[in-house]
């Protein structure tokens, strides 16, 4: 019984020193809200939206204190684009580069990628969690002539308890993401570039 | 485990104890013979601490302080935060180099003063061989532009030749330079793209979030619109030569590409 117990010490010993030494990966999946519409206007375009598989299953990872923390982004970044895309163009096709896209009928072709992301946090301290998202967009008619490119970033500050880090961390980088989408409709719904391209066809 | 936690309240105490005058020390509890400390110069800590412990006059609450102090510094190391300022444009302290072409008017700042570095980026950006250039841009014309980032580039003119440096390229994933980035900056005499800003732990990722946050993205300008940020470019610290700055842009409607080029010296 005491060998046993002296076995199963060491076995826990080493699964612990284990542990602390390569550390656990925590998956995250994050949500975000629609983006918030501040116009109702609509491009008077159809759009192709091109989504890639990068931008589609793009995953943010950071080690912290020995600890693998990966943020699935890209699932909630691709649902949010298909959506704002809807609500701002007046018909929109989603495509794949592998699909082909030459003899789609869409005015324009608008493509998303993920430039960066960053997330600070500052552990025991009140400034909280930093959350940082860049998207590049870029607008193409059918020949590829570029349109319109715009960066956009969402940045987001969220404080917390040094007990809840996961959490605060989790909620600033959805904050971003819903601020990506906020700054992208603005950006998409003011563009004089688009309005001269809708004007021209 | 019982023995190594001895060990290190040992050492706390000997490094204490060698800060006490004999008089604070007899006040405090500490052991003292006569005038004379019982810790004698050139002794280790652990080795004094043995003494101490024979004699059984470990001072009580130094446990509970060392550990106390160990939260603190662990609070202290582990959770460094960055306070660094915005840059807001029309200060006098950014030596700006201003330039017009095709209705652009284009202003251009190195940033080399370490003081400068510092109130930005919290740290001196030099010392990493990494040059932050502020860039702003207004369009003035009835035009719309692409400001196109990957190709603004920057050229240092030496003595005998003129190299061209690159853009610092922050990856998307934080990781440190691989031995592949250190050969490739042997290999180039440094002046690769291999990363020599090491972006993990706390300081490293509070580094990377502002330079990222801080950066000239490619963008379109329209009309009366304008645009500022940093650009970051490679460049040894120990280089002090002049710089040329090419900065470009695309015309949307024409798709002409322009350049502007701006010229200074790399000394503070």
């Amino acid at each position: 019984m005491i060998m046993m117990n002296i076995k199963s010490g060491r076995l826990l010993g080493c699964v612990l020193f284990g542990s602390l030494l390569f550390g656990c990966t925590h998956h995250h999946m994050i949500e975000a809200s629609p983006a918030n519409l501040q116009s109702s206007y609509v491009v008077p375009l159809s759009a192709g939206v091109i989504l890639t598989a990068d931008y589609c299953s793009y995953e943010f990872s950071m080690r912290r204190q020995g600890e693998t923390h990966v943020f699935h982004l890209g699932e909630t970044l691709c649902t949010n684009t298909k959506k704002l895309m809807g609500e701002l163009f007046t018909t929109i096709e989603v495509l794949s580069l592998s699909g082909g896209i030459k003899d789609r009928k869409a005015d324009v072709l608008v493509s998303p990628k993920l430039v960066d992301a960053s997330v600070q946090v500052n552990r025991w301290r009140s400034e909280g969690v930093d959350a940082l998202i860049i998207v590049e967009w870029t607008v193409t008619d059918r020949n590829g002539k570029v349109l319109l490119t715009k960066t956009v970033q969402g940045k987001a500050h969220t404080v917390g308890g040094p007990f809840s880090v996961d959490k605060t961390r989790n909620r600033a980088i959805s904050l971003a993401i819903d601020e990506v989408f906020s700054e992208s409709a603005k950006a998409f719904q003011q563009s004089i570039e688009l309005r001269k391209v809708a004007r021209a066809l | 485990m019982e023995n190594k936690s001895l060990e290190l309240k040992m050492v706390f105490e000997g490094v204490e104890a060698e800060k006490l005058q004999p008089e604070a020390a007899n006040k405090a509890g500490w052991p003292v013979s006569g005038n004379t400390s019982p810790w004698e110069p050139g002794q280790s800590s652990a080795r004094r601490g043995h003494r101490a412990e024979r004699q059984g006059v470990l001072p009580k609450g130094l446990p509970v302080l060392a550990v106390v102090g160990s939260i603190g510094v662990f609070c202290i190391a582990g959770c460094s935060t960055l306070p660094v300022a915005d840059v807001t444009e029309g200060g006098t302290e950014l030596h700006t180099q201003v330039a017009s072409k095709d209705g652009l008017s284009i202003g251009v700042a190195p940033l080399k003063e370490k003081d400068l570095l510092i109130k930005y980026f919290g740290v001196d950006l030099r010392k990493q061989s990494i040059l932050p250039i502020y860039i702003t841009i207004d369009n003035q014309s009835g035009a719309s532009f692409l400001f196109l980032k990957n190709q603004a580039s920057i050229a240092l003119k030496g003595h005998q030749d003129t190299r061209e440096h690159e853009q610092l390229d922050i990856p998307i994933e934080e990781r440190k330079p691989t031995e592949g980035d250190y050969a490739a900056a042997a290999f180039f005499g440094g002046l690769a793209g291999a990363l020599t800003l090491d972006l993990e732990g706390d300081s490293g990722r509070a580094i990377r979030h502002n330079i990222l946050a801080k950066r000239l993205n490619t963008d379109t300008l329209s009309p009366s619109e304008h645009r500022s940020g940093f650009l970051y470019f490679h460049v040894p610290k120990e280089i002090e030569d002049t710089y040329i700055l090419t900065i470009k842009f695309m015309n949307l409607e024409t798709e002409e590409t322009a350049s502007v080029e701006f010229q200074g010296e790399l000394l503070p």
